[in-house]
């Protein structure tokens, strides 16, 4: 494998990972509030953070594009105060996967949130513990497969993301080209046999995931 | 004084309006199911909300919507043992028991918990996970959780209707110790009537989200002046009946 080919194999996993990271953080807490509590445009928030899961991801990225420009809505601001944009660094594949991926996060730590008896969540305030100790003791731990399964699969996601990384991204050699945006330069380019061993090695871990995801969901009932 | 209130809540065309009150002793809530008897359990917890009235606890107002307040469940200082038995399913026995203590260094935890474990007969179960006990002593367990931080009052919620009949006689056993050593009013929601008639001091009769009748067993079954004790006794308990 030539260094291009590796190069793009570091820079997913890395941008994979970090989405990871904060889609945990996330998804978790915007998970536990959708389960947990009653508030006004619940509903609405619902839908905002599930919309990426159904767009085009090129319309997600259009929405990234508007967001965080250097002239848009917080990207300006950003630009004014730092003089740097997320535009076509790998942050903005960061970016991208991380809001590409969070619905997966969300829907499947909510459900595990939803599916614990609120006699459990009861039991523990009665015996004297505040909810942010009952979230972290009881409700947490119980959830843990229905977290691992859904960290796994937006692992997954993060680690395809094609569209909406190519809009705010780029497709820029040595700086941007992850491994599917480099399946997509290849095919291009008709360097089949390079393409070929991306795309196996691809689906391979693509089914191992699932397989690992499955596991834990299944367990979880 | 012990435990007084006066509750009214409406739920979805269903109305509890109760009042009571009772001393350190061990009051039987009893009556059909849906008359109200699990909800007052949760509004005297504080898991939900009365619309209006009062929980008074030895002078301290639990909830008072008048004087706008209403102490969270963490601050009530109330042992609920619930329906159906909720023990932390990722933790062990040991853990499930300690879980109810809040403060205190690892030795008095340790101590404490050691004593709850010998007092309801639970030794050997230390390292057991709740799936792996039975009934009767996931019932010890869930006890022993809800008293191990001393509560002040003692709410059971037909903690034993899971039980075969003989795990329930120990069970009733084991209640009249607790009621004996800790010394706070208990209240236990049941609609077996051979529960309440054996173990109460107190009855109160809801019949329908309204007090019924109050009075000590002998009063309300041997003497029963509610149409909703006689049908209970014709249809729970034909033996009984036939002595008086």
């Amino acid at each position: 494998m030539d260094n291009s080919i590796l190069f793009s194999l570091r820079l997913s996993f890395q941008v994979a990972l970090l989405a990871t990271f904060f889609v945990v953080m996330v998804g978790i807490v915007v998970a536990y509030l959708l389960a947990r509590k009653d508030f006004k445009g619940k509903e609405v928030a619902d839908m905002l953070f599930t919309l990426p899961l159904v767009l085009p991801p090129t319309v997600t990225g259009y929405y990234l594009i508007i967001l965080f420009g250097r002239n848009g809505f917080i990207g300006s601001y950003i630009y004014r105060w730092t003089e740097w944009s997320i535009m076509f660094t790998w942050y903005g594949a960061v970016l991208a996967s991380f809001v590409v991926s969070l619905p997966l996060m969300i829907k499947i730590t909510r459900a595990a949130f939803e599916s614990i008896d609120k006699s459990l969540i009861h039991a523990s305030y009665t015996l004297g513990h505040s909810e942010l100790m009952t979230a972290m003791k009881v409700i947490l731990p119980i959830s843990k497969k229905g977290i691992i399964a859904g960290t796994v699969l937006s692992f997954a996601r993060a680690l395809g993301e094609f569209g909406a990384t190519l809009m705010v991204a780029g497709n820029i050699p040595g700086k941007t080209n992850t491994m599917p945006i480099t399946i997509y330069s290849l095919a291009n380019s008709g360097e089949w046999s390079k393409a070929n061993i991306m795309v196996i090695f691809f689906t391979a871990l693509s089914g191992l995931f699932l397989y690992i995801a499955n596991k834990f969901s299944k367990r979880m009932l | 004084m012990g435990l007084a209130i006066r509750l009214k809540k409406r739920v979805e065309g269903f109305l509890l309006d109760v009042e009571w009150d009772m001393n350190n002793e061990l009051l039987v809530l009893f009556g059909h199911s849906g008359s109200g008897k699990s909800m007052t359990l949760q509004l005297i917890a504080g898991l939900a909300d009365p619309d209006e009235g009062c929980i008074c606890f030895n002078k301290k107002m639990l909830f008072d919507d008048f004087l706008k307040i209403n102490l969270p469940p963490q601050r009530r200082s109330v042992g609920y043992v619930f329906q159906d038995r909720v023990l932390f399913p990722h933790m062990t026995a040991r853990e499930n028991i300690g879980y109810g203590l809040k403060i205190g260094n690892k030795k008095e935890r340790d101590k404490k918990i050691d004593e709850m474990f010998k007092l309801l007969y639970l030794e050997g179960l230390e390292n057991k996970y709740p799936g792996q006990i039975s009934g009767g002593e996931k019932q010890r367990v869930t006890l022993a959780r809800a008293l191990i931080g001393r509560p002040e009052v003692l709410l059971l919620d037909e903690p034993f209707s899971a039980l075969d009949n003989a795990l329930r006689i120990e069970m009733r056993d084991l209640l009249r110790d607790i009621k004996y050593r800790f010394n706070v009013p208990i209240v236990l929601v049941s609609h077996d009537m051979l529960e309440a008639y054996s173990i109460a001091d107190k009855i109160v009769l809801y019949s329908q989200g309204r007090v019924a009748h109050v009075g000590t067993p002998q009063e309300i079954f041997s003497n029963p002046l509610s149409s909703e004790v006689d049908l209970y006794m014709a249809l729970n308990f034909p033996l009984l009946l036939s002595r008086f």
